[in-house]
């Protein structure tokens, strides 16, 4: 593989091939960029490593579970294509929207930004061709799913799911929200940080409390946090408490839950404040406002107003704000429980396992 | 806002105000409408579509990011450091041979030479030219303590005296190489100055020898102590360190197969090392320049269209001006060389052994390179062919005069690595591809 990549009709094979590319003229597509050899090079490289990972071997299996329609597809599809064994793929997340959420966000060339999200298209069709049943974790990421091409009769969704929470507890009405996630831009922790000073315009005594470490590689980003928080004169009134060990106990103490993501799945933080009873104010982003809906205030993403308004009116009507708790307590035992959410990936690997049995035997 | 019923016009406006520039294409466009301006994701996917169906942007140019050039700070410290040992170790020859005799140093170096460059290029290959590669070195702490007993005890047991001289020799020159990529190339050279003046002063040469191989090795276990908490890039392949190895042999064996070059009369065939050390640093600094020329010269070149071009020569102007760089630093300082030792009474080699040090330097340019680059295929054949031609100008009526065979080995191991680097160079955008940047 190593030789076949470092020939000259390797290279010369894949120069024509990505000519061809560049000459396309689709209008969904739009117009590929005038790559220059530079990008060119790292592309080559970068499909270099597809095939690496393409030739590394695995093991004997039943079933091949894939949790991502990128890169981690690999593998499986190779596997998949020598032994003929079931491929589940089962996603949180949308690989492809989220790798074009990267490449805006990276402020690289124009050809960076299409080679990233042509490879990360590519890999995702080949995930999904080669999977015999596709498993996202809300109806949202489905329509993603659909629009990038799978078949719908693939497509079976699975919910996240908690464990039966014990009967939620009354707020504790300090007037504190907490926000628990990662520090990263697809976050958007800007946006919480100037919800959290638009409140506090209206509810001066309210608390900001956001959970979750900066993501590896986005350290600009959390010092650009920390840049605003201090821009916008926050001080002890929004604090960044790192990591935590006990996701329930910090929402527990929440008045109001909030999440400010400009992408998401289904997203645990929301359910766990569902699973003790607190509302939540969040973007209606991926299965979000499948999963709040009535237990919630789900707002556009980026819109500072709604947010803070949101939050604001549940700081000052706790009553509402425990009704909706209490609602989304309820919502969560009936179609988000843990069980159901097993007894889901049981059955849809156990029939995947007996497939690929009845296919070895015929 | 009433997301169920966006036009394309509106899902134009709003995705140009997020991007300020046009959507490249049909899925950035939902993408951004679905993050930034909270569309379902299903309108979104259709507003996307109608909007590159009336909006279609133009091709716009590229020219990808390179990568900042990498500070070599402390370089000229630690050139200096090592042509300071050489110096210090060329004088270890004469209390060497006076102590222990000329045939056991003769032994000696004959296995230490090629030995310890074949363990260099190994450790540069495998370690010491990686990103993160001490701390690879790190982990086999203990390997490092205890091959150098077996080396000691092996060699002995086979070779003698000669044995032991040449396993102290290695250490001391390996565990160099070590240091120097540690930048404790300071401490190297102070410690070898220190055994030179032991040495000088009378104090016996094997025990100063000894303790110098001894404490290089502790200084090497401490040097390789750094933080493994970190580490993102992986160690060279085993087997390219294998290759790279087999070349430093190669090329160690081409400068002791020469019998017409006697290292044990003294200093001075370890001291007419010293031009085309220096200058090979020289040229060496100036070919490493080629990781930046290359994508430089590349950015921008659009991989189609008229403007495609294939711009060989900035990478030629490189490696031209390297090889330029080493002739001339290696003439002027042999020039240098010769009219000190006239000066100084003592007589140098004589020319053919300074040119021959000289072409030998300039194939380890080259075979550097080669083998950096992945090509380690031909920089292995092109020191088999230096090594064989030195023995076939031996073997067909003897040496004509001295350093012969080294000339006529390295002249001729020259015309085949050559044209490699030559065709590497001129071919930059395939070079960049397969060979550069990739860990």
């Amino acid at each position: 593989m190593r030789r076949v990549f470092r020939s000259r009709r390797g290279w010369e094979s894949f120069l024509w091939g990505l000519r061809r590319v560049l000459a396309e003229r689709i209008p969904e597509a739009g117009s590929p960029p005038a790559l220059d050899m530079v990008e060119a090079a790292q592309l080559y490289q970068t499909l270099y490593w597809v095939a690496r990972t393409a030739v590394e071997p695995t093991p004997a299996t039943d079933v091949l579970h894939v949790t991502a329609a990128g890169w981690s597809a690999v593998p499986a599809l190779v596997h998949k294509a020598l032994h003929g064994t079931p491929m589940i793929l089962t996603e949180h997340g949308v690989f492809v929207r989220e790798a074009y959420l990267a490449a805006v966000r990276s402020g690289g060339s124009p050809g960076s930004r299409f080679t990233a999200t042509r490879l990360a298209r590519g890999l995702a069709r080949a995930a999904y061709a080669g999977a015999d049943v596709v498993s996202p974790v809300t109806d949202a990421n489905g329509v993603w799913e659909r629009g990038l091409g799978i078949d719908p009769a693939k497509i079976h969704v699975l919910y996240n799911g908690l464990r039966q929470p014990a009967p939620p507890t009354p707020p504790p009405g300090n007037r504190v929200v907490v926000s628990v996630g990662r520090i990263d831009p697809l976050k958007d922790v800007h946006t919480m940080l100037r919800v959290a000073k638009e409140t506090l315009r209206h509810v001066p005594d309210a608390r900001f409390l956001h959970y979750g470490p900066v993501t590896e590689g986005q350290e600009a980003y959390g010092r650009a946090c920390d840049a605003l928080h201090e821009q916008l004169g926050l001080g002890d009134r929004f604090r960044f408490m790192g990591r935590t060990k006990d996701p329930d106990g910090v929402v527990r103490d929440a008045d109001v839950v909030l999440m400010t993501s400009i992408s998401e799945g289904l997203p645990m933080s929301i359910l766990e404040a569902m699973g003790q009873g607190r509302p939540v104010v969040s973007t209606g982003v991926g299965g979000v406002p499948d999963v709040v809906r009535g237990c919630g205030v789900v707002v556009p993403p980026g819109d500072v107003h709604g947010l803070a308004m949101a939050v604001t009116t549940l700081l000052r009507q706790p009553a509402l704000a425990d009704q909706l708790g209490r609602r989304g307590h309820g919502r969560l035992g009936r179609i988000f429980n843990e069980a159901a959410c097993v007894d889901g990936y049981r059955e849809l690997l156990g029939a995947a396992a007996r497939s690929g049995h009845t296919a070895v035997e015929r | 806002m009433d997301t169920t019923t966006i036009s394309a016009e509106r899902a134009g406006r709003l995705v140009e105000a997020r991007l300020d520039r046009l959507p490249q294409d049909m899925l950035e466009a939902a993408v951004v409408l679905e993050a930034w301006a909270g569309v379902p994701a299903g309108r979104a996917l259709d507003a996307g579509r109608e909007l590159m169906a009336v909006r279609t942007p133009e091709r716009e140019k590229s020219a990808g990011a390179l990568p900042e050039a990498p500070v070599r700070e402390g370089f000229a410290a630690e050139a200096v450091s090592f042509v300071l040992a050489v110096v210090a170790i060329a004088c270890w020859a004469a209390p060497l041979a006076r102590e222990l005799g000329a045939e056991v140093l003769r032994v000696g170096l004959l296995v230490a030479l090629p030995l310890t460059l074949a363990l260099q290029w190994g450790l540069r290959s495998r370690y010491l030219g990686r990103k993160d590669g001490l701390a690879h070195l790190g982990r086999h702490r203990l390997r490092l303590v205890l091959l150098p007993l077996l080396l000691t005890g092996g060699l002995t047991a086979g070779l003698g005296e000669g044995g032991t001289v040449a396993a102290l020799l290695t250490l001391t020159w390996t565990a160099g190489t070590v240091l120097i990529a540690r930048r404790w190339s300071a401490l190297y050279a102070g410690g070898v100055i220190a055994a030179t003046a032991a040495m000088l002063a009378g104090v016996p040469a094997l025990p100063v020898l000894a303790v110098t191989a001894a404490l290089a090795t502790v200084a090497v276990a401490a040097a390789v102590r750094v933080p493994v908490g970190d580490i993102l890039h992986a160690p060279g392949r085993a087997r390219r360190a294998l290759a790279a190895m087999a070349i430093g042999a190669g090329l160690g064996t081409l400068l002791v197969a020469d019998p017409t070059v006697d290292w044990t009369v003294g200093a001075v065939p370890a001291l007419a090392l010293l031009p085309s050390t220096v200058a090979s640093f020289w040229g060496g600094y100036h070919l490493w320049s080629f990781q930046q020329v290359i994508p430089r010269a590349l950015s921008g070149v659009p991989v189609a269209g008229p403007d495609a071009r294939n711009p060989a020569w900035p990478g030629l102007r490189v490696l031209f001006g390297a090889v330029g760089r080493l002739v001339a630093a290696t003439v002027v300082l042999s020039g240098l060389l010769m009219l000190a030792g006239d000066v100084f009474g003592s007589r140098t080699s004589g020319v053919s052994v300074l040119a021959a040090f000289g072409l030998v330097a300039l194939l380890t340019l080259i075979v550097s390179l080669l083998e950096s680059v992945g090509r380690a295929g031909w920089a292995l054949l092109s020191v088999a062919t230096a090594v064989g031609g030195e023995l076939l100008v031996g073997v067909a009526g003897g040496e004509p005069f001295p350093a012969a065979g080294l000339i006529g080995g390295a002249a001729l191991a020259l015309a085949v690595a050559l044209p490699g680097a030559v065709s590497l160079l001129a071919r930059p955008a395939r070079t960049l591809a397969t060979a550069l940047w990739i860990a």
